[in-house]
């Protein structure tokens, strides 16, 4: 008797199981497991991080006029660029683009803001040290508003709410018969020849009041703060029974997914702390965005955010000297070259497209990428091959739509002002 | 010849007393060169957490007891299983008393084992201290 199609069938069946049956789980947690998901959930998320470089940060009506601006598209060149444009409420504060639109296509993936105050860095790369700082390049760059710090100063001056209540917290404005149309340092021929015409008092009293709206939108900004998902309530059911996999709110396959988040697929690793991330900059591997070269990444983010006027130790931050801790101390090694920064998995299933450029369309194309930890295109990947099955990467992804939930920001922060 | 080292073999108490105290008489971490040099190292973060970036009190004490003062001291490190190095670049900025130097710019990223290197130099010798332990 032929036994071949047999001991076939038995293989492909054994085969199939291997990869697409989950391991049953054990029934406790360990200790160190218990300690991780709590270390990940809400309830550990500390009290927003004062920022020392914008003494409005706290202010609401800071916040108020920040919020204006942020959905302001009168702040771009061809009127139609607005913050909100890539930073949408709607999709967690991100664009579902792979790549920025804003008057042109940008070079990089939109990241959401939310809970992004936390960070000590802004930008993929690190290249700016504080939300106030951040909040002034979009305006400048060609890619997104093409505005300058002239032209928008010219419209808080012609706007009577924005001049008063900008000058409500600030004080005066710089005159607008001192002021030409349109200059900045970071701007085209035309707007750097114009600027560095002007008296250096002026330009001084120019870029002070372009920090302060950076400063008003900062304000408004980091009030996107992140709501307890499914996760937290499961986080808060085991911490009252310790060790219990079965406590809470999720389901098996979720329950799973956790287990390897926290040890096999090691995605904790980065992705810790209650806003799952740790606001570092690592080589995960990830090819070139088509059409670019490999970036530098954090290697060439912390020497801009050096240079940078407007960072912690300039002339137009609040800070002190010591307070700027994160500046001085900041790390520009070798092995930094290709790093981006950690983004956060709060929502994630929300802010499709991922990685830098945008490059995965979806969670299971990002899963298999740490899977497989291909050889990185600069400096080396970080990460090293997972070894996940079919199943647990399946698992894996059913664990990250557990941190999708509302924000606990106010409501009426979410959308373009109407007060 | 310029340099000697020495090292020392530092061993982390771990457990709900890592770096809780904050400059108490107790350390959180204690080590002891094979002539005699100890490091004593008290974290300004208590409990210590990962993300945070925080300084150390670090205390050196001759054989006799004596605060060494005046010692260059730098600080390296990272976590062996990553390849990666600390995610900062901290630096002694004062000895704040004889023998005890403020180390800022502190943080640890990721949960796991990690490595500190500190070194220090004492005349024309070098001395280093390796000291291993798990957040």
């Amino acid at each position: 008797m032929n036994k071949l199609p047999g001991i076939l069938a038995l293989l492909l069946v054994a085969v199939l199981a291997w990869r697409y049956v989950a391991l049953p789980l054990p029934p406790r947690w360990s200790e160190q497991e218990v300690r991780l998901i709590q270390s990940l959930a809400l309830a550990s998320l500390p009290d927003l991080p004062p920022d020392p470089g914008n003494h409005l940060a706290d202010d609401p009506a800071a916040a108020e006029l920040g919020h204006r601006l942020y959905f302001d598209s009168r702040l771009s060149s061809n009127g139609k660029v607005a913050c909100a444009n890539c930073h949408q409420p709607e999709l967690m504060f991100t664009d579902g683009l792979a790549l920025a639109m804003g008057k042109s296509i940008g070079p990089r993936h939109t990241p959401s803001l939310v809970g992004i105050a936390y960070s000590p860095w802004f930008y993929w790369d690190g290249r700016k040290d504080s939300q106030w700082s951040q909040a002034l390049a979009p305006l400048e760059a060609a890619v997104e508003h093409d505005s300058d710090r002239v032209a928008i100063l010219r419209l808080i001056l012609a706007d009577q709410r924005y001049r008063e209540m900008y000058e409500n917290l600030f004080g005066p404005l710089p005159a607008p018969d001192q002021l030409p149309d349109a200059a900045s340092p970071l701007g085209n021929a035309e707007r750097l020849a114009t600027w560095n015409s002007m008296e250096t008092a002026t330009q001084t009293a120019v870029s002070t009041a372009f920090s302060n709206l950076g400063k008003a939108l900062a304000a408004y900004q980091r009030r996107l703060l992140p709501g307890p998902a499914k996760f937290d309530d499961y986080a808060t059911a085991i911490a009252t029974d310790p060790g219990t996999m079965q406590a809470g709110s999720l389901s098996r396959t979720e329950v799973g997914g956790l287990q390897l988040f926290l040890g096999k697929a090691q995605c904790i690793s980065c992705h810790n702390g209650p806003l799952f991330t740790n606001h570092e900059f690592h080589n995960t591997g990830v090819f070139a965005i088509a059409g670019q070269l490999p970036p530098m990444g954090r290697y060439d983010g912390i020497r801009t955010a050096r240079e940078d006027p407007f960072n912690c130790l300039g002339e137009f931050s609040d800070a002190s000297t010591s307070e700027c801790i994160e500046l001085r101390f900041a790390r520009d090694e070798n092995d930094l070259v290709g790093a981006q920064k950690t983004p956060t998995l709060r929502n994630v299933t929300l802010t499709a497209p991922y990685m830098h450029g945008g490059q995965f369309k979806t969670l299971a194309e990002v899963i298999q990428h740490y899977n497989d930890a291909p050889t990185s295109m600069l400096n080396h990947n970080e990460a090293k091959p997972l070894g996940l099955r079919a199943i647990e990467a399946s698992q894996l992804e059913a664990f990250l739509h557990t941190l999708t939930a509302p924000l606990t920001t106010e409501k009426k922060w979410l959308a373009a002002p109407n007060y | 010849m310029l340099a000697k080292a020495l090292w020392f073999a530092l061993v982390l108490v771990t457990g709900s007393s890592l770096f809780g105290a904050v400059d108490s008489t107790m350390p959180d971490l204690v080590g002891n060169s094979g002539d005699g040099y100890s490091v004593k190292i008290f974290s300004q973060l208590s409990p210590l957490e990962i993300n945070r970036i925080h300084s150390w009190h670090i205390e050196i004490t001759d054989v006799g007891g004596r605060p060494v003062s005046n010692a260059q001291i730098t600080v390296s490190g990272g976590m062996p299983d990553h390849d990666h190095g600390l995610p900062t670049q901290p630096q002694i900025t004062e000895e704040i008393r004889a023998g005890t130097y403020l180390l800022e710019g502190m943080r640890f990223h990721m949960p796991g084992k990690w490595q500190i290197v500190i070194g220090f130099r004492l005349g024309n010798q070098l001395h280093s201290a390796s000291i291993e332990f798990q957040l």
